[in-house]
């Protein structure tokens, strides 16, 4: 018991370590001089001459509080919208009988199979018929009818008990009313998952951004990490870490505040297939 | 008195369906459409466009860089599931252990690297995969292991972007697997005991054909990703460098498409992927369901 | 009262996290609605993918008070992408913009009616721009006779070396002066070792799976990818004799060189602790030597021409290039024009270029000023300006094509089954030659077909 208890744990660290291992590395880079960095060999863990300077290079001739809040701004309108798409879309599939339902189900589900480069060239051709282009909204709009989320909210809304929905009519409310304040939430740890999953996929994305966005006061962390900070300081390594780790810590902070949502909301689904 | 439900008006559920309906057919099936369009054409420059039929698919068969990237990406889909499922799953069984201490912490810390978008792997992961003074080799050289040219030679590169996922993606599937080990119910594993079944017997007898489902899941998805896969080849190897070595299917459609001008043929290959990641996906479905019997 | 924000949060029907980030969306989206103050009148954009150029360009810029609107933008290597889908969309193009000749292929594909670049031969013509530089130049960026681009730069190749460790091999830089020469130094020099070791030693990093090093001794020899008209020429006897004798150079027994390793610096890192005897480097990369290398090699390298094909051959070579290119749908060409000279022919900012980069201009006026004569402290007081003016009118001229960039990919893609010797050099040259042929001949059916379509 004692040998398995000390493996456990030995692993364990072993396996943290490794995964924690790079962003500890690129954060004590990201305190290094330039010259430490360009040191030959493995470098020390704690920097011989730490220095905020590169911090303050990131802040000063970057502007990356703009950045921020761009990128906060087109994560929470996408995890909104589409949540809210989705939610809505689900309920009609799960709890309204039509036709053309399973059409609907096909269709969706079927394009779910596509990766997105595939449809990359036609996208940007509508997304600039729609004006949309360099405009956040040419970010939120595309992605808010997805076929994952309103799968994945049929699923849970299909478990609530019509017999709510009936009582709810029976009380005389609006079939907008019952869904908005009877069956929401009753499905709150879905939402709240899939609005986490939908801002961190925003927060992340790189392609459709660096595509849709011209003006650099509009880009989001992606783009401008690897754009703006690997063009303004094309061997300065610390800066380039200090913003890719900026541009972590956010999410970092949500998921250690949310982290009993998200991963309960992301798990139910899958035990529940 | 029980009411029979007369049923909602149908027309409720249009109004429901609208907002993702309209903006399903914006961003969704018109560019889908227009694709197949695209595909039947061929594009030369800015200004010339002409209808070419079905030649861009002929020669997609013929296209020897075509399969070998598909190759390479189903290498990557391969080498994906086998590096990470198994690691995960492991990984899902030690935290799941009873009196094991600490749990919220070990999840989180296997987990964050879930949350790291791949732009900005990138710009980290050079200084651990560089030849000379990279971490990863001096770690390996203090070990006794020869160093590898992680990010330029050929022959390694596309491990090198597998390594990559297995760091990017292993927490992910552990929480799904965890998931799926506390739904097993204890009396299980407790009858299998009684029965006189040592721990790899119940690993066996229990464990795996109530993780299965989930497994399965996992394998699917990721799959689907491992095709898509774009941002990672095309960022940290450098635009699916050195030469081709780690051109998955999508940074080559995007190289045709985009950096050559032949929108038609790229387009031509996304649907030809649809269509392979299709087969691929009812048979996985076929062998899930016939496990599941 | 924190307790009372918590229960009315928790009544709001999708619950707390919806509610969070509602407030997230509301907050940013009234900082960003509050932010938008476009520019009033419509300004004249440089694009370029450089900071340093960006730099340049606008302290330029700023002694012109005709030039207050032109807004000069750095993009960073995104900026290929950006302008390949501004190209596309026909929007948001700049007036000015800089263009890699990797890339510019790109651009010069289709009919001439369809190049979506200002063509330039005339203005250069009738403004005596071409005899002023170093026409060499003018090759890369020109299509049928046609010049789409004005050159950034000659990018001169010399070998940088340790003086230290050549006299230990007994050998002085004057006599080093073919490849054969070289080679045999090289030879001497090596020393076995695993990579990732410091034990081993080689001559000169040489690419082992991309084609660029390949390419860049092959126009020193004369030969080219492609030839004035266009047509390929990859498959000529001298490209693959090049290619064998490029292999010899890594093979042998003991080699003469090396596999490059994974980034300059570890280049660096490599010269500075003996383990090469020499770097292939161009003009711009002793500029990043000064900067990043600056620890490790300051006052201990030099450099020397290239070693010669041939005794009393050409002594140089050229890696890279940019041009300054005029986007035919961006409108007012001529006002682009008039900045384009500002930016590439003004005297000070060549000079200052220079100083910076060590990027030596195409202009040939420039070369005259004091700053080719500075001893540089970096490299023992040598004075690399006039090294490198000297070799800049030897730069061979290395000739364009819509198709370079395909050139480029396909070559890179074959180069690592050369290297292992798992094919030969002469098939895998005419394998990538016949397969450009190909493309170009299809897209030329297509022209035609387009052609006749529209024919009345």
């Amino acid at each position: 018991m004692r040998v398995s208890c000390l493996m456990t744990y030995g692993l364990l660290i072993l396996a943290g370590g490794l995964s924690l291992g790079p962003l500890v590395w690129m954060l004590s880079g990201s305190f290094k001089t330039q010259a430490e960095l360009m040191q030959p060999g493995l470098g020390r863990l704690i920097p011989a001459e730490p220095t905020t300077a590169n911090y303050a290079r990131l802040f000063a001739q970057v502007p990356f509080l703009t950045y921020l809040v761009n990128t906060a701004f087109v994560a929470s309108a996408a995890a909104l919208l589409t949540t809210l798409v989705s939610a809505l879309g689900g309920y009609a599939l799960a709890k309204y009988r039509f036709r053309g339902r399973a059409a609907v189900s096909t269709l969706v589900l079927g394009t779910m199979l596509l990766p997105g480069v595939v449809l990359l060239a036609p996208l940007l051709r509508v997304t600039l018929a729609l004006g949309l282009i360099d405009s956040f909204w040419g970010l939120v709009l595309p992605g808010a009818a997805s076929g994952f989320g309103v799968l994945i909210m049929r699923q849970y809304l299909a478990a609530v008990p019509d017999a709510l929905l009936d009582s709810g009519r029976l009380d005389g409310a609006g079939e907008g009313r019952i869904f908005w304040s009877i069956v929401l939430p009753l499905v709150r740890p879905i939402v709240s998952a899939l609005l986490i999953f939908t801002f961190l996929g925003a927060w992340n994305a790189y392609l459709w951004p660096m595509i849709v966005l011209r003006d650099e006061a509009n880009y989001t962390l992606t783009v401008a990490v690897t754009n703006v900070v690997a063009a303004l300081h094309q061997q300065e390594y610390g800066v380039a870490l200090g913003g890719t780790l900026v541009s972590i810590a956010p999410i970092i902070v949500l998921f250690l505040a949310l982290q009993r949502e998200f991963i309960a909301g992301l798990t139910l689904g899958a035990v529940k297939q | 008195m029980r009411r029979a439900w007369r049923g909602a008006p149908a027309s409720a559920a249009w109004w429901f369906l609208a907002p993702f309906l309209a903006l399903f057919a914006t961003f969704t099936v018109y560019p889908l459409a227009y694709s197949v369009y695209l595909a039947l054409r061929q594009s030369v420059g800015p200004g010339v466009d002409v209808y070419v039929g079905g030649d861009n698919f002929a020669r997609l068969l013929r296209d020897e860089v075509f399969w070998e990237s598909l190759g390479r990406t189903a290498y990557f889909a391969a080498g994906s599931i086998l590096g990470q499922l198994p690691l995960a799953l492991g990984l899902a069984l030690l935290v799941n252990q009873r009196r094991l201490r600490l749990r919220g912490l070990w999840r989180t810390m296997l987990f964050l690297p879930v949350l790291v978008g791949a732009a900005f792997i990138a710009v980290g992961f050079r200084l651990v995969f560089g030849v000379q003074d990279g971490v990863l080799n001096q770690l390996l050289g203090r070990l006794g292991v020869p160093a590898l040219d992680w990010l330029r030679d050929p022959d390694v590169v596309l491990n090198t972007l597998v390594l990559t996922g297995v760091w990017m993606f292993t927490g992910f599937n552990m929480v799904y697997f965890l998931a799926g080990l506390q739904g097993i119910p204890q009396e299980l594993y407790e009858a299998a005991a009684i029965d006189g079944a040592g721990a790899w017997q119940r690993f066996c007898a229990v464990t795996l054909p109530g993780i299965w489902p989930i497994a399965a899941f996992l394998i699917t998805a990721s799959t689907i990703g491992s095709f898509g896969l774009f941002d990672l080849p095309w960022v940290l190897t450098d635009r699916g460098g050195p030469g081709r070595a780690s051109t998955t299917v999508m940074v080559y459609l995007y190289e045709r498409g985009f950096l050559a001008g032949d929108i038609g043929y790229a387009a031509a290959m996304g649907w030809l992927v649809t269509l392979v990641l299709l087969v691929i996906a009812l048979v996985q479905l076929r062998v899930t369901r016939a496990r599941a019997d | 009262m924190l307790r009372r924000l918590l229960d009315w949060a928790d009544e709001f029907p999708p619950g707390r996290v919806p509610l969070l980030l509602l407030l997230v969306a509301l907050a940013t989206g009234t900082v960003i609605a509050v932010r938008q103050v476009r520019s009033g009148p419509p300004r004249l954009t440089v694009w370029t993918f450089v900071h340093l150029a960006a730099e340049e360009f606008q302290q330029r810029l700023a002694r012109e008070p005709a030039a207050r609107d032109v807004e000069v933008r750095n993009l960073g290597s995104a900026m290929f992408d950006r302008l390949a889908l501004a190209v596309m969309t026909r929007t948001e193009l700049p007036n000015l913009v800089e263009i890699e000749q990797s890339v510019i292929g790109r651009y010069l594909r289709g009919p001439p009616e369809h190049i979506p670049l200002v063509d330039l031969t005339d203005r250069l013509e009738r403004e005596g721009w071409l005899e002023r530089c170093v026409p060499a130049r003018f090759a890369r960026y020109a299509v049928a006779g046609r010049i789409f681009g004005i050159p950034h730069d000659v990018h001169p190749m010399v070998l940088v070396y340790r003086p230290d460790v050549l006299a230990e091999l007994g050998c002085r830089p004057e006599e080093l002066e073919t490849w054969d020469d070289w080679c045999a130094a090289a030879r001497r020099f090596y020393r076995p070792g695993a990579l990732g070791t410091r034990s081993w030693r080689r001559g000169m990093p040489l690419s082992t799976v991309e084609g660029y090093t390949y390419l860049a001794l092959l126009w020193q020899r004369g030969g080219d990818m492609f030839d004035a008209a266009g047509e390929v020429t990859l498959d000529s006897p001298l490209a693959v004799d090049t290619l064998e004798r490029y292999l010899a150079m890594l093979g042998g027994d003991p080699p003469a060189a090396g596999p490059a390793l994974s980034s300059l610096i570890e280049d660096f890192a490599a010269l500075s602790r003996g383990q090469f005897l020499g770097l292939l480097a161009a003009d711009w990369m002793l500029a990043v030597m000064q900067r990043d290398g600056r620890a490790l090699l300051e006052g201990r390298v030099r450099i020397m021409p290239l070693p010669a094909w041939e005794r009393g051959g050409r002594r140089t070579s050229t890696i890279g290039g940019t041009a300054l290119c005029i986007p035919r749908d961006a409108g007012s060409p001529d006002r682009a024009w008039e900045i384009a000279k500002r930016l590439y022919f003004d005297r000070r900012s060549l000079v200052e270029r220079f100083r910076t980069q060590s990027i030596v201009p195409p202009l040939r006026a420039s070369w005259t000023d004091p700053v080719f004569d500075e001893p540089a402290p970096f490299f023992q007081g040598q004075r690399i300006g006039r090294v490198l003016t000297q070799l800049a009118d030897q730069v061979p001229p290395v000739h364009g094509s819509p198709y370079l960039a395909e050139g480029y990919k396909l070559l890179d893609a074959v180069f690592a089954d050369v290297t292992a010797g798992r094919v030969t050099p002469r098939a895998a040259l005419a394998g990538v030659a016949d397969e450009l042929r190909a493309r170009m001949a299809r897209d030329r059916a297509a022209v035609a077909r387009a052609r006749a379509g529209r024919a009345p």
